[in-house]
């Protein structure tokens, strides 16, 4: 569980079976840790925003589980990771259909297109083929 | 169109123990053998007196350009014949008919550690899996289970990868399976390869203890034996006993029906054929449960029948 701040150090919550952390960086370390003392049998279950899910999902993996033995569960805002494919920097939160890419200030439409190894979705240039030729925008993932 | 069958000449036989001989073969014809990988086997042409018999077994050691297959064959009791033909009968320099090798018992590559079980005779295509893992040093760990008068025979056949994650035991008591499969890191692949019965045990103990589907691998060479019943061919007519040491193909095959098959142990699904009437009593690892639920298909190289007839769409 996430607790944010220093809150988690020591852990808050009494019962052994609680972890509190950090941040999801936090966790991520202790979770792979944990995992590669981890035996055949185990499941994990993850809720979160789908960029901490897909952290999760890559750390099982990297420890050599496979599909049928962890589940995720969406909960919380839908705001995007972004891969910009020009620069390949990543812009975290965004809520809208256009953003300002962090690494190389081109002005990204954000696709559809997610990838599962970079944990992002796909931004491109808007006005790539036909400079200054834009849209409105618009915030549609909260 | 790729090449099926293969003239095999006998270069060597090497008597292990008094049932179990190590058969060498090459091309007959001088043609370069096709690569037999770790888990393949071949089928082999037997003439057993007046029967014939198509028997698969298991390459033991990968076969990657040295122009060799080798098996070892169990001399069983009661036989169906293939096993006393070849203990008996076989001489060095005999022709044998038979395919090219197949492999339905891979290893996963992505697999972070590979863990093998094997069961008396079913050591056969661990031999050739343990080599090639070895070699590509990836991790593996072996139990092989054996008769108490065998450990030492098996122990032998193991000797050029000996190790602690290598072991014998004498006795079906001789493994603790639960605390094996309990122990295992997660990313492992289990195979086992020996009597029905152990490999259904180590299926169902790693089922139990929550190992998915896809990480439990078995070589499906299955005893065809049971009660007798009848076939009805529906669409070229006439009926074929199938006695109860002989499997409903080799009946089939017996009786001149043109039947397809290839790895003669339920898994591949060449020989699938639609029931009209009747049980089947399905031992393939070939249809989903729901199709065994149905009744309406049955792999006739392993599964038999419930009912006294079965009439095929053949």
């Amino acid at each position: 569980m996430i607790e944010g701040h220093s809150r988690a150090i020591p852990s808050p919550l009494p019962e052994e079976t609680v972890h509190g952390f950090r941040s999801a960086s936090h966790l991520l370390i202790a979770l792979r840790r944990r995992l590669a003392q981890e035996h055949m049998g185990f499941r994990l279950y993850a809720a979160g925003t789908e960029g901490f899910l897909w952290d999760v999902a890559g750390a099982c993996e990297a420890a050599g589980m496979g599909k049928a033995e962890y589940r995720l569960c969406h909960s919380g805002s839908a705001q995007r990771r972004i891969f910009c494919v020009h620069c390949r920097t990543m812009t975290d939160g965004v809520t809208t259909n256009l953003v300002t890419c962090s690494g190389c200030g081109a002005q990204l439409f954000v696709r559809d297109h997610f990838s599962r190894r970079l944990n992002a979705f796909m931004g491109f240039q808007i006005d790539a083929e036909v400079p200054g030729e834009t849209i409105p925008v618009e915030e549609l993932y909260r | 169109m790729i090449q099926r069958d293969i003239a095999y000449r006998v270069r060597a036989i090497e008597s292990l123990s008094p049932t179990l001989k190590r058969i060498v073969l090459e091309s007959a014809t001088g043609d370069p053998l096709p690569v037999g990988a770790a888990g393949a086997h071949i089928a082999l042409t037997l003439k057993c007196g007046d029967r014939i018999l198509r028997n698969s077994y298991s390459l033991i050691a990968p076969s990657d350009g040295t122009g060799r297959y080798e098996l070892i064959v169990r001399r069983t009791d009661p036989s169906r014949g293939g096993s006393h033909f070849v203990h008996d009968e076989l001489t060095v320099g005999a022709v044998l008919a038979g395919y090219v090798p197949h492999n339905l018992f891979p290893s996963f590559s992505h697999a972070r550690k590979h863990l093998l079980i094997g069961g008396g005779v079913g050591i056969t295509p661990l031999l050739a899996h343990l080599a090639a893992l070895r070699r590509e040093g990836a991790r593996v760990e072996l139990h092989q289970l054996a008769a108490a008068e065998e450990v030492a025979l098996f122990t032998q056949l193991l000797a050029p990868w000996a190790g602690d994650d290598v072991q014998v035991h004498g006795g079906r008591e001789g493994l603790d399976l639960e605390a094996l499969l309990s122990r295992q890191p997660l990313g492992t692949h289990v195979y086992v390869c020996g009597p029905a019965a152990l490999m259904d045990r180590v299926e169902g103990m790693a089922v139990a203890l929550g190992w998915p589907d896809g990480r439990i691998h078995r070589e499906s060479f299955g005893a065809s034996g049971g009660e007798p019943f009848t076939v009805r061919l529906a669409r070229s007519g006439g009926e074929v006993r199938v006695g109860p040491d002989e499997s409903m193909l080799q009946a089939l095959e017996n009786a001149g029906v043109a039947a397809p098959s290839l790895c003669r142990g339920g898994a591949c699904g060449e020989c699938l054929t639609r029931v009209l009437e009747g049980e089947p009593e399905h031992r393939d690892h070939y249809l989903t449960a729901e199709e065994k639920a149905s009744g309406q298909f049955v792999m006739p190289c392993v599964s038999r029948a419930h009912s006294d007839m079965l009439v095929l769409d053949l």
